[in-house]
């Protein structure tokens, strides 16, 4: 019962993060427009957005690095015709900068949201076959999902889904009720196996000589006797 | 149960979930894609105007003369409420082309958007139905293949509806395929029983 639990935590927190993962690729972009507006309306002036609008119509777009963009600001303030301060311009490629390095850290964070919802999923599917990998699966991209869900600020519903992965791996981790131990005194009887019989199929009545209507029960001492 | 319908079913239903979160994109990008390039190709140098005259026509101040944040704020508010009509108004006012073709893309958009919404959101609930149908089917067979069989249909049918049907389809033919392999193997017959059991 426990272990059919476990399953069904597994499976469905698997389909939550895929779908949760999915959806931040509507989410998280979303929000970087939202906040790189904001940023632009309280932190910068018009001066900066000039100087913006000089530096995206020059060539030579700079690689990410904070280095190369000062670079490219300090290039781009020697040839504009704008009567700004070179340090206007400084600080537009400082926050171009920012907003570029925020895009390409969540982009590689939705990524791996995606990659480990996948993971999840297919964790869950080997719960009864592997319940230990099963269960490092789960926990583990539980993890991953719920730091970059932080990260890029869609922690609430992805929350959901974690917790359930989270469940379906600790109890994937649980051991299995503990096997009865077999009776000391009596038995199943096994029929023999010979090995000249099997290139043809056994008929109905040799299979009734092998096994016939009652059980037969043999009785085994415990050092594997047979009375 | 039949292994390659339960393994069919599973790499649909995860493709229809797949394809299902992307369709906003998708439909959007079948409706609009074509027509928005076609504007920024031909009429990409006009966009600078066009931003002018649609703030004046909201009442919001040129970018030199106000404060930047309060044009940021009132520029957002007033992006946010135009519709088509607005843009024909303008295209009307100052006969513009440019302004008339971007008032058929935003109409185009207004009139698929809760088609693309309900369609996004009926598909993602088919696939995760289909996803539950193969697990039902390990224990009842017949339940879990008509279930699949059904999410075959709807996210087809959700797809066309949100005008993305292209990648889903091949979603919805595995389905298809997974449910009608589990309802064929259904019927095949037992082990026969071998004569003895264990205690």
């Amino acid at each position: 019962m426990l272990r059919r639990a476990g399953f069904i935590c597994g499976y469905a927190g698997g389909i939550l993060a895929l779908i949760f993962s999915l959806l931040m690729l509507y989410t998280v972009p979303a929000g970087i427009v939202d906040s790189v507006v904001q940023q632009i309306g309280s932190e910068l002036e018009n001066e900066h957005i000039m100087a913006m609008g000089e530096m995206f119509s020059s060539n030579g777009w700079p690689s990410l690095s904070r280095g190369a963009f000062e670079d490219f600001a300090s290039r781009v303030a020697e040839n504009s015709s704008l009567r700004v301060k070179d340090s206007v311009f400084n600080q537009a490629a400082q926050f171009l900068y920012r907003t570029e390095l925020n895009l390409a850290v969540s982009a590689a964070l939705i990524l791996i949201s995606i990659v480990a919802a996948f993971v999840a999923f297919f964790g869950s599917l080997a719960f009864y076959r592997r319940p230990m990998a099963a269960g490092a699966m789960m926990l583990v991209s539980a993890l991953v999902l719920l730091m970059s869900a932080i990260y890029t600020g869609t922690a609430m519903p992805t929350a959901l889904a974690c917790l359930l992965l989270a469940a379906g791996g600790i109890i994937s981790f649980m051991p299995e009720k503990t096997p009865m131990p077999s009776h000391a005194g009596v038995r199943p009887y096994t029929p023999p196996d010979f090995p000249e019989d099997d290139d043809f199929a056994p008929t109905r009545m040799n299979r009734q000589r092998e096994a016939p209507t009652g059980k037969i029960r043999v009785h085994v001492r415990r050092d594997d006797h047979i009375d | 149960m039949s292994r390659g319908g339960y393994l069919t079913s599973m790499v649909g239903g995860v493709l229809a979930l797949v394809f299902a979160m992307l369709m906003l994109l998708t439909g959007f990008w079948w409706a609009v894609g074509g027509d928005l390039v076609r504007f920024f190709e031909e009429r990409g140098d006009r966009v600078g105007s066009m931003w002018k005259l649609l703030g004046r026509y909201h009442g919001v101040a040129d970018f030199q003369k106000e404060d930047l944040g309060e044009y940021v704020t009132e520029y957002k508010a007033a992006l946010e409420n135009t519709t088509s009509e607005d843009l024909e108004a303008l295209a009307d006012k100052y006969d513009s082309a440019a302004f008339r073709d971007m008032a058929a893309i935003v109409a185009k958009l207004e009139a698929l958007r809760v088609r693309l919404i309900v369609g996004t959101v009926m598909s993602v609930l088919a696939a995760v139905a289909a996803l539950i149908g193969a697990q039902v089917a390990k224990v009842r067979l017949k339940a879990g293949a008509i279930t699949i069989l059904c999410a075959s249909v709807l996210t087809l049918a959700f797809s066309l509806l949100a005008g993305s049907v292209l990648p889903m389809a091949a979603a919805s033919l595995l389905l298809l395929i997974g449910s009608l392999v589990l309802l064929s193997g259904g019927g095949a017959r037992r082990e026969p029983d071998p004569g003895w059991e264990e205690e």
